[in-house]
């Protein structure tokens, strides 16, 4: 019998890098990903109580000591933490939830991000999306969910249009469509120089 | 294409709702009582009118929260956006002139408006 191994759903694509580091693109697997369910009141008790956060107001995120919470809509947020940290986040949410209604779901698996970062990045992702991504409208702490291309995903603005490097979003995309928008957002990057990348799948990327 | 204020996201494309039918139909409460013909209408029987129409929508890609909206079909101009459970707000609609006239704004039939800026097609 082999030996159990996690494998993500990216593992067969390496980081890319456009020219002048323009447009980065990476996977980070396995990162703790949370759905919370629960009355905004009570989301907001469970998320004091276990990472010291505020909730997040509509459409935005707030981060503390490598754990994240976003609003995803009135009584569900996206609770992010560090590798392997699922486990030990969920209860210690459900422990603070106690007996209110709530719901804490492990989607760690069901998820995959994807780092895009660069000078270009906000660019790039216009062309795959009808979100209004300009700097004035989409910033840095902002969180939604829409559609790339042919799939939906979740968008976070980590670094903001200053930071050395540029600014730096993170996709949270459903893992059968982690390569399609893998792909998807290296052929948005080709005018500056970010190699091509087809899906295994042979899907259609948007031009 | 159009653009929607979602109550709880702001102004998001339409790409990423889905239409859920018209807004203000209540399940029947006696469902066992009813006749087969009184059930299909409650499941498939709609206004469908143009002009003025309270539907439904899903913010499928976003908060995925269903909400109302006050829609004119005619020009696919949105009157209102109001929550679950709120009743239709009163709203000021410029309706078409029916059978054959068109509304003066929006997606209408083009040809129809040209013959009513002569004044002959109008109704
Ligand atoms: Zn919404």
């Amino acid at each position: 019998m082999n030996a159990p191994v996690r494998r993500s759903p990216l593992a067969h694509r390496e980081p890319l890098e456009a020219a002048d580091q323009l447009l980065r693109l990476r996977e980070r697997p396995f990162e703790a990903k949370l759905i919370l369910r629960a009355h905004a009141g009570d989301a907001e008790l469970a998320l004091r109580a276990v990472a010291g956060l505020d909730t997040p107001g509509n459409c935005r995120f707030l981060d503390t000591d490598g754990i994240t919470a976003a609003w995803l809509s009135p009584d569900e947020f996206l609770v992010l933490g560090a590798v392997g940290k699922e486990h030990e986040l969920a209860e210690s949410l459900a422990s603070a939830l106690d007996w209110r209604h709530h719901q804490v779901a492990n989607v760690t698996d069901y998820y995959t991000t994807l780092a895009f970062a660069g000078p270009k990045a906000r660019e790039a992702l216009m062309k795959l999306t009808t979100l209004d991504m300009h700097a004035r409208s989409f910033v840095q702490g902002d969180a939604r969910g829409t559609v790339f291309g042919h799939c939906n995903a979740w968008i976070l603005q980590r670094a903001d249009d200053e930071t050395n490097g540029g600014p730096s979003f993170d996709l949270i995309v459903r893992w059968s469509h982690a390569d399609y928008l893998f792909c998807a957002l290296a052929h948005a990057g080709r005018e500056w120089g970010m190699p091509e990348a087809t899906p295994r799948g042979g899907e259609n990327l948007l031009a | 294409m159009f653009v929607i204020d979602c109550p709880h996201c702001g102004p998001r494309d339409q790409a990423e709702f889905a239409y859920a039918g018209e807004a203000h139909i209540a399940r029947p409460a006696n469902a066992d009582e009813l006749t087969d013909a009184e059930w299909a209408g409650y499941v498939f029987m709609r206004r469908n009118g143009k002009g003025l129409y309270a539907e439904r929508w899903w913010h499928a890609a976003g908060c995925r929260k269903f909400f109302n909206m006050l829609r004119n079909t005619a020009t696919d101009q949105i009157h209102a956006v109001y929550r679950i459970g709120e009743r239709p707000p009163e709203v000021k609609a410029d309706l078409p002139r029916t059978p054959s006239g068109e509304a003066s704004i929006g997606s209408g039939n083009d040809a129809v408006k040209l013959v009513r800026d002569t004044g002959a097609g109008d109704a």
